[in-house]
């Protein structure tokens, strides 16, 4: 172990994370409060604790271990992740429609999770490798169907939220890459084109949504409420919010399963302005600082590892924090860190640890 | 193979970003992130500080509240269609502890003067509510329509209270019926524990839940599937608009196989005399199926009290009552059956062989039986009166006690074993005795069979002959609830069918699209009595015998028990006993009396058995009985709905 490879551990970034953390388990206790358990701490919050201390061991773990490693398990970790996410398809508890979790006993097993950085970790590969071909629609389209897998596998779920982060993982990676802007005007006019296909083979639910975004009063829909009691929840918040587990709407119960996707507005209302303000600071500092990285990094395959995890981490803040302000249609994307899930802070602490494992290794001679 | 990179700080800026495009496009990310937070705040900005005022305003006025909607409890019906127990719509006016402003007393204040409360009872009453903020805390239920309109009209000045329609649950015949249906009450924790999982009945901790009878043995079937009302309320907690409505599933409707014209007329005839016995019961079963025609208990309470809220002193007042009318005797209590017993003692002893058909006892007046240590002494077992020569017919007929020694315990002089009080009780259990019989009400008492172990065990006495005897007559050693005398009687009159007895005959309810389906409940054969028909037959005889006075067909005389039972153009068999019940000081004992009977003789559509308890006897009991049957028997084709005149379903 390279201890001085520790000089250059990125304590921004990590400071970053130990608050979110923080930040995000007194907001899992005060959208927790005065449900089913009566009084007294919800077990979501123990449990979110200890997945919090178990992911950040994790990724203590996974930044003194070279990065350089995973290229090597790219494809074992790819093909694995695949093969779960076929398995949840099957043997995944059935909850409002969709397979997304695996019940191990204890715990829960959200795949989609795991799948995101085996896809960041296989794109950095194989993009790293084919460096030159990326000038290539043949590379480019190779990327895309690397990307295609788990992310069709997750719409099938289905889930449209979590399989657009593949997407937007494969974007982030492909265009830091290298890839030629025309090519990228391509895929956007593709894009456009494909819209109303998408449209027509989307599921109601979700058309239902995008109506619901447009004019949440126009049907009396659960997913109505949700939009019209996350806005009222975020503005009634105010400059400085209506304190700590003293939110109104939020203790009222009106957010269907508050703890998860809607957590922002939980944090919005209580702590105001400010306490938003706060949160998006410590996120982007994260995100920023998980650029710096790949900036810094001393390959392709680090620069494009940590630009994966980063577009996952951004595209999740930005749909989260944009639906709950109602700039966005509800997804059912989680807030990195805030929102109760074990799987997603594992995954993301672990994402963190790639990010620190190439920061602190970005000088290839060290003096 | 990544290309070889210069050491990043030794190199001019400007000349990276055009050797490494990518470089250019991570700064181009990162500006594109930046810009995103940008975005974001900007959105927030406007939502909470330029119209935080707005949405902290809606916010507190306009809420969004779900409630529960009850579903309809399923109706009862008699099984003429005749309805026993509603649900009728009344006020409750109630508070919901969220609407309510800061300050909440001078509400409690001026609800309490328009209620005729006192402000710290309401106060303490929403203070202890085991619900959320949301839910209503019922004030005062059944309130009159005039006082609900002052409160309605009165809402400015009490925010926080609203006026309910609930449907309160009511009895239409009290306590005729109160028996069999029982009440509902409001749930308690521990039977909330129990249910609070079932996804379609989802109970709240406000709800009422049937608590003993028919309501509670059929709560299932009964309760419906609550609904939902989404609706917008403002700050008074009022409604503004409603936004969606998931209707609720009503309750199943249960059509019961008592027949309410039939148990009227026998509680008329047990009330007309209760002032003569303490407690007085009757079970009217068919014996054809083991349905329960009617099932009476007096004294009765009137179930609706439960319904509008009994307060406590109501409440001890039922409790302490000596006669305990809450305790339902017609399935709850055992009593020794006397002579009843025989027909039981009979058909074991023919079953088994030790008497036949043709069998003749000399019914001399009484037994005794030496006492083992002094032949000179010994313990007499008496008789009603000297009968003669009898066999089984003419000793049930005239309810000989020696016919029935002899059969049960066999000589005194200990040379005969007859039936034996092993095998006798083993009879007594084949017809019921000694087990609950399985109705669909709570409460069933098991009754009692005594064995010569139990009374080492008990008692620490060994079992003497005499013991036995006074079993075989149902004098001792033995105790069975109306029910069970009932429903041992039902299986004599049909030939051997020991069934189940059934309260429930239909349960009406309708399937997923809304369609009435109702769905019939089949009688359920316990057990089919090891006795040959021939044998049964014999002991119905003896019944049919005890109504009337003549000669065996083996020449044997008999004057019935029964006499004044029977009536001509009906055929009845019946039997009755006198229990004596000693009482402590020397006072003149009290009896119970029973009388079981049935008819018609071919084909009996009814099996009926009437006790009275520490009262003169037998007499009343049989006079009851007899004028029950006759009505029941003699009454046309329905004339049991028409003559209710009312509350037909239809």
């Amino acid at each position: 172990m390279e201890t001085r490879a520790w000089r250059h551990f990125d304590v921004v970034m990590i400071l970053a994370t130990v608050a979110l953390c923080i930040y995000g388990v007194a907001m899992v206790y005060s959208a927790t409060l005065g449900t089913e358990g009566g009084s007294g701490i919800d077990s979501r919050v123990a449990r979110q604790v200890l997945y919090l201390v178990v992911g950040m061991l994790l990724l203590v773990a996974v930044a003194t271990t070279d990065y350089q490693v995973l290229s090597s398990v790219a494809t074992a970790a790819y093909v694995s992740c695949a093969g779960v996410l076929l398995v949840v398809l099957v043997v995944g508890r059935l909850t409002h429609g969709s397979r997304r979790w695996i019940p191990l006993g204890f715990i829960d097993l959200q795949p989609s999770e795991l799948a995101k950085l085996a896809l960041a970790i296989m794109l950095a590969t194989f993009l790293a490798e084919n460096q030159d071909g990326v000038r290539s629609l043949r590379v480019v389209a190779q990327s895309a169907g690397l990307a295609l897998v788990p992310a069709a596998l997750t719409f099938a779920q289905p889930d449209l939220g979590t399989g657009l982060v593949f997407v937007a993982i494969w974007l982030g990676t492909i265009l830091v890459a290298g890839l030629r802007w025309l090519h990228a005007a391509l895929l956007a006019l593709l894009a456009a084109a494909a819209t109303p296909l998408a449209w027509l083979t989307m599921p109601q639910y979700m058309r239902d949504r995008v109506y619901v975004f447009i004019d949440p009063y126009q049907k009396p829909l659960d997913e109505g409420y949700n939009v019209i009691q996350a806005l009222i929840s975020v503005g009634s918040g105010g400059l400085t919010g209506r304190g700590f587990t003293s939110g109104t709407q939020s203790q009222l119960h009106f957010l269907r399963v508050q703890y998860a996707d809607f957590i922002f507005s939980v944090l919005a209302e209580e702590l105001g302005f400010v306490g938003a303000l706060a949160l998006l600071v410590l996120l982007g500092v994260l995100l920023l600082r998980g650029l710096r990285a790949a900036t810094v990094s001393r390959d392709a395959f680090g620069r494009l590892l940590c630009v994966g995890i980063v577009s996952g981490l951004a595209f999740q803040t930005f749909v989260n924090v944009g639906m709950n302000a109602g700039l966005l249609p509800v997804t059912g994307v989680p807030l990195p860190l805030i929102s109760y899930g074990g799987s997603s802070a594992l995954s993301v602490l672990v994402g963190i640890g790639i990010l620190e494992s190439v920061a602190m290794r970005h000088r290839r001679f060290e003096f | 193979m990544s290309r070889a990179e210069p050491i990043t700080s030794l190199q001019d800026p400007i000349e990276e970003l055009e050797e490494n495009p990518y470089r250019q496009r991570l700064l181009l990310y990162q500006v594109l992130v930046v810009l995103g937070f940008v975005l974001l705040t900007a959105q927030l900005w406007r939502l909470q500080v330029v119209e935080g005022e707005r949405y902290r305003a809606r916010a507190d006025n306009n809420r969004f509240r779900e409630i529960s909607v009850e579903a309809p409890r399923g109706v009862i019906y008699d099984r003429n269609g005749i309805l026993l127990a509603r649900n009728r719509p009344t006020y409750t006016v109630g508070i919901v502890p969220a609407d309510l402003p800061p300050e909440p007393e001078p509400v409690y204040r001026r609800l309490a003067v328009v209620l005729g409360l006192r402000p710290q009872d309401i106060r303490r009453t929403v203070d202890q509510r085991k619900s959320d903020r949301f839910t209503l805390v019922p004030i005062q239920t059944n309130v009159g329509q005039d006082l609900a309109f002052i409160v309605e009209e009165r809402h400015r000045e009490l925010p926080g209270v609203h006026v309910v329609v609930q449907p309160i649950r009511e009895y239409v015949d009290g306590p005729l019926t109160s028996q069999v249906l029982g009440y509902v009450g409001p749930i308690t924790e521990e039977q909330h524990q129990r249910l609070k999982s079932d996804p379609i009945r989802r109970y709240s901790l406000n709800d009422r839940i049937g608590q003993t009878g028919v309501e509670s043995s059929f709560e299932r079937e009964l309760r419906g599937s609550p609904g939902k009302r989404q609706m917008e309320v403002d700050a008074g907690g009022r409604e503004v608009s409603v936004l969606s409505v998931d209707e609720p599933a009503p309750g199943s409707n249960l059509v019961l196989t008592i027949d309410v014209d039939l148990q009227k007329t026998i509680s008329d005839l047990l009330a007309a005399r209760l002032d003569r016995f303490e407690t007085a019961s009757a079970v009217a079963i068919d014996p054809a199926t083991g349905r329960v025609l009617a099932l009476v208990h007096l004294p009765a309470y009137d179930n609706n009290v439960f319904s509008r809220g009994i307060t406590e002193k109501e409440l001890q007042a039922l409790m302490s009552d000596p006669r305990r009318p809450l305790l339902n005797g017609a399935i709850g209590s055992a009593y020794s059956p006397g002579a009843i017993f025989k027909t039981i003692t009979a058909a074991g002893a023919l079953s088994e062989g030790i008497v036949k058909a043709d069998t003749k006892v000399n019914c001399s007046g009484g037994l005794i039986v030496p006492n083992r240590l002094d032949p000179t002494l010994g313990t007499r077992f008496g008789d009603a009166g000297v009968f003669g020569e009898q066999d089984v017919v003419s000793a049930l007929a005239n309810s000989c006690n020696v016919y029935f020694y002899l059969a049960g315990g066999g000589e005194p002089d200990g040379k005969t074993e007859g039936l034996g009080i092993a095998r006798l009780m083993d009879y007594a259990r084949l017809f019921g005795l000694g087990a609950p019989s399985g109705i669909d009400l709570d409460g069933e008492a098991a009754g009692f069979l005594g064995s010569p172990d139990w009374k080492k065990e008990a008692h620490g006495e060994t079992w003497y002959k005499g013991d036995t005897y006074l079993a075989a007559i149902g004098q001792d050693y033995v105790l069975a609830t109306p029910l069970q005398m009932a429903n041992a009687l039902a299986a004599i009159a049909n030939g051997g069918n020991l069934f189940r007895p059934q309260l429930v005959l239909e349960v009406e309810g309708t399937d997923e699209r809304g369609n009435a389906r109702s769905r019939p409940l089949e009688p359920q054969l316990i057990r089919r009595l090891p006795i040959a028909p021939e044998l049964l037959a014999a002991v119905r005889e003896g019944l049919r015998a005890a109504t009337q006075s003549g000669r065996t067909r083996y020449g044997t005389t008999y004057a019935g028990t029964a006499r004044g039972v029977d009536l001509p153009g009906l055929d009845l068999a019946a039997t009755v006993a006198t229990v004596e019940y000693a009482r402590p000081g020397g006072a003149e004992p009290l009896t119970h009396g029973w009388f079981a009977g049935f008819g018609p003789v071919e084909q009996p559509r009814i099996a009926l058995v009437v006790f009275v308890s520490r009262g003169k006897g037998a007499e009343d009991a049989a006079e009851i009985g007899k004028a029950a049957l006759t009505r029941y028997l003699t009454r046309g084709p329905g004339s049991g709905a028409e003559a209710r005149g009312l509350g037909s379903r239809q």
